[in-house]
């Protein structure tokens, strides 16, 4: 079954923002994509404080999240959203370019759902990309609340 | 002269000494002993002589056959007292011949008056010639008795005197003697105090000098004899000491240095760990974009683009992608250098079947055989003898690439005695003439159109067989097959230097 809720791509690289919306357009994901460039920003849309004060907390159907961010970083934020009872069982797909261990172990330490290096080679890009929107958004079952 | 030879002479004389005090006192002693006893002799036989004197007048008074008994009897006993041998002096023995011939004198004259006395009483007509004789007898006798009282007295008083005499030089020579021991052992003390004991002193005040710090300090000579010996091992000692301390002083300061090397090695390390941090994150996004927007504008504005268009872009993706493959191999050869390397033993056979499968599961369309030796067994880290074999099977698989068909092998040998192992194929093959080239990082044997690669495969290969404390080299001919060897030490090399 196909989610509604949009995909929050938390990522402050432009260029590779760019990139990722032209791959999942390409994919034919109609999903709505809330970008957010830094972590700050992220939980502050997830949870409905600071500029998104009286928004509610939101339910994005996926999270990719990457790991260098300014002012919180990806780790940090997928810290905050396990902890929180409302946001705790959100699909967190973390999406980066890093293949260090210590990220790989610590992502998985804090309850990542998916880690995922992005390929520098656009192909391979766009194609992991399409894998992910569509098994996470046709494939996968959400957790019940989400729905 | 040596402080045993002095305790032997030492000893010699002391002995001597003691020998000589001793004597002398013995024979000292033993003159006064004899002294008195002769003192007592002659006070016996003035004794003796009295009361001969007193028997004479007993017998006189009553002409007593008792009495007569008794004074034989004395006589008898004062003869046997004169008759006593040892009064040899100069002066006594004449008084003692003397006595001796009053003694035989009075005998006689007593025998006369006895025998008078019984003429006397056998005589029955006047008796008048015989007492006159008596009486003049008597008379002798009597005078007899008194010249032996004196003589006897004079022995006496002789004898005393020379008992005072021999006292009195018994005296003089304890006092001699006295003096002499105080002397030998006010020189023996000198002797010990100059040759031992001030000595003795110096070792001490030198130990403890030496013992507070400064090794510097040096006895000297302190003479041929045992402590001077003493004093020379002392001095030895202090050199050796004194050496040591200072390769001590000098290891202490290579440890610290040490010390203090591996802290910045271990800054270094840190360092590049942060570094590489930062380029698995940084390095690799633009590289991204670069791929990226080319291949996104090849495909919305292919109808723009001409062939060379294209081509350009191509080249564009195709540089980044190539950098995208040397960050790889770099990180790979900075995480192979600073890796902890773990010991095991490892089935380098079985390593290289994985890998060979990997290969041909990649490009199955490619006619290689692999004849890989079977249960070959190495000893080292396991994750990075898999990277060497598969840089080198990678590269055997590589270089084989342009003919149709291609043979690759493994297996174990030996060189110099010590376990190898090889990885052959019969590829494209290098010039020997670059051989030193072939292991440094970034220098390639071919050209990229012809084979691709980074030129850091083999580096890292070397760089892993490094840290195993062995040996990797190659030969090769062009177009006839590369075979590259390597040797595994038996002493694995700690975290290394910086890449």
């Amino acid at each position: 079954m196909k989610k509604d809720g949009p995909i929050l791509l938390v990522e402050d690289n432009p260029d590779d923002v760019t990139l990722t919306l032209r791959s999942l357009k390409k994919a034919n994901i109609a999903n709505d994509v809330v970008v957010m460039r830094d972590g700050a920003e992220a939980l502050d849309y997830l949870f409905g404080t600071g500029a998104y004060e009286g928004r509610g907390v939101a339910k994005p159907a996926v999270i990719l999240l990457d790991i260098k961010l300014p002012k919180i970083n990806g780790l940090e934020v997928l810290a905050r959203v396990r902890r929180d009872e409302r946001t705790r069982r959100l699909p967190v797909v973390i999406l980066t370019s890093s293949d260090e261990e210590n990220d790989l172990a610590r992502s998985y330490e804090l309850g990542v759902n998916s880690y995922v290096r992005k390929p520098v080679e656009f192909e391979e890009f766009s194609k992991a990309v399409t894998q992910l929107g569509l098994y996470w958004l046709l494939l996968n079952e959400s957790p019940p609340d989400a729905r | 002269m040596r402080i045993r030879t002095l305790i032997t002479v030492g000893t010699v004389i002391w002995v001597a000494f003691g020998t000589a005090v001793g004597g002398s006192l013995y024979i000292t002693f033993r003159d006064v002993d004899e002294a008195l006893r002769k003192n007592e002799v002659a006070r016996d036989i003035a004794q003796g002589v009295f009361e001969l004197t007193v028997l004479t007048g007993d017998y006189l008074l009553y002409y007593e056959e008792r009495a007569q008994t008794q004074w034989k009897r004395k006589h008898e006993s004062l003869g046997r007292l004169l008759a006593e041998p040892g009064f040899r002096g100069v002066e006594e023995e004449p008084l003692i011949t003397v006595l001796r011939a009053h003694h035989v004198e009075i005998g006689r004259i007593f025998g006369e008056v006895v025998a008078n006395r019984q003429t006397v009483q056998a005589q029955e007509g006047p008796t008048d010639f015989l007492l006159e004789l008596q009486q003049r007898l008597m008379a002798q006798l009597l005078i007899k008795s008194q010249t032996m009282e004196t003589g006897a007295i004079g022995l006496g008083s002789k004898s005393i005197a020379e008992v005072r005499d021999a006292e009195r030089q018994a005296g003089w020579l304890v006092i001699v003697l006295g003096a002499s021991v105080v002397i030998v052992m006010a020189g023996t003390w000198i002797v010990v105090a100059t040759r031992v004991v001030r000595p003795i002193g110096k070792l001490q005040r030198g130990i403890q000098i030496l013992g507070g710090g400064d090794l510097d300090y040096r006895i000297g000579p302190l003479g041929k004899d045992e402590i001077g010996e003493v004093a020379r091992s002392f001095d030895e000692m202090a050199e050796q000491l004194s050496t040591t301390t200072v390769s001590r002083n000098e290891l202490a300061k290579e440890v610290t240095e040490r010390e203090r090397a591996e802290e910045a090695l271990r800054g270094a390390n840190a360092e590049l760990e942060a570094f590489s941090y930062s380029v698995s994150h940084d390095l690799r996004a633009p590289l991204r974009a670069m791929d990226g927007f080319s291949q996104v504008l090849l495909e919305d504005y292919a109808d723009n683009l001409d062939a060379e268009g294209r081509d350009h872009l191509g080249r564009v993706r195709g540089a980044s992608q190539h950098m995208a493959q040397l960050i790889e191999d770099l990180l790979e050869l900075s995480r192979v250098t600073r890796a902890e390397l773990r010991h095991g033993k490892s089935n380098l056979s079985e390593l290289a079947q994985a890998i060979s499968a990997e290969f041909r599961k990649a490009e199955p369309d490619r006619q290689v055989t692999f004849d890989i030796a079977p249960g070959v067994i190495a000893e080292g880290d396991e994750r990075l003898l898999r990277i060497v074999l598969e840089n080198l099977l990678g590269n055997a698989w590589k270089f084989t690439s342009k003919h149709p068909q291609g043979k690759i092998e493994f297996g174990a040998t030996t060189h110099d005695g010590k376990p190898a192992y090889y990885v052959r194929d019969d590829g494209a093959g290098f010039d020997m003439a670059y051989a030193d080239k072939l292991f440094k990082p970034f220098q390639r044997l071919h050209k990229t159109g012809e084979f691709p690669g980074t030129g850091i495969g083999l580096a890292t290969a070397a760089r892993i067989i490094q840290r195993h404390g062995g040996r990797i080299w190659a030969e090769s001919a062009v177009e006839q097959g590369t075979t590259v060897y390597f040797s595994l030490g038996t002493k694995l090399v700690t975290k290394g230097e910086a890449v």
